[in-house]
């Protein structure tokens, strides 16, 4: 995956087609090997039932299935402009939803280290327009067992910490953060 | 906000609006909010974290 995304709202692909309450968009993205690959952008038609105003934001290629797979590895000609596309699609929601949050998880540590490096390196831009939160999660640990194979995690328990992300953020890839959370920084 | 942002957003809306269908289009992934959030109070806390952040 490419080290370096720049992000620009003024360098986007065309919208090749947008729901009408902005939550799925479609573009196309070109490869590296010339080949036009068709991207849709969903935002959850549902929020989470106990998190009413927090949806979940996911892209990628259709697989044949239907569903969009935000696992695919896709080689894109410009991927300065895949990932400002996204973002101006997510703006475009959050400007029309000025109370929600949008999340986005990052399908594995490297995808996840990928979107915080790129928040970080497009900071002062993205500033402009979100705030943005790293989440990590802790579980609980009871006190321990009466005997040494008791297991003293309580999964059922979790507790999810949100961190502002600023332009000094310093975190490493081993201890990446589990999900990002963004919301307009301007709610006028 | 840069006014050919602001009117680039204000496009899509309206494009949107007037030309947008609906369409049910699933992910392969669930969110990992959503598989760790799973009582009120846990939900509930996490948004005073969020708010306070």
């Amino acid at each position: 995956m490419a080290a370096r995304v720049k992000i620009d709202f003024d360098k986007v692909y065309d919208f090749e087609d947008i729901s009408p309450d902005l939550k799925l968009s479609g573009f196309i993205t070109r490869l590296e090997n010339g080949d036009e690959v068709p991207l849709k952008v969903k935002i959850s038609n549902n929020a989470h039932e106990l998190l009413p105003s927090v949806y979940n934001l996911a892209f990628g290629p259709l697989n044949k299935q239907g569903r969009i797979d935000d696992r695919a590895a896709l080689a894109h000609e410009d991927y300065s402009m895949v990932f400002s596309t996204i973002l101006f699609s997510a703006f475009a929601y959050l400007e029309q939803n000025k109370d929600h949050y949008l999340g986005i998880d990052g399908s594995d540590n490297t995808r996840a280290y990928f979107y915080f490096r790129a928040m970080i390196r497009n900071f002062d831009y993205l500033d402009r327009y979100f705030n943005m939160y790293g989440i990590k999660y802790f579980v609980r640990i009871s006190r321990f067992g009466r005997t040494q194979y008791d297991n003293p995690f309580d999964f059922e328990d979790i507790m999810s910490q949100p961190y502002k992300i600023t332009a000094d953020h310093r975190i490493s890839q081993d201890f990446m953060y589990n999900y990002f959370i963004f919301n307009l920084k301007d709610k006028r | 906000m840069k006014e050919t942002i602001k009117s680039r957003v204000m496009a899509l809306a309206k494009k949107a609006r007037e030309e947008g269908k609906k369409q049910d289009i699933k992910t392969v992934s669930s969110s990992s909010l959503h598989q760790v959030i799973k009582t009120k109070e846990q939900a509930d806390r996490f948004m005073k974290l969020l708010k306070e952040a």
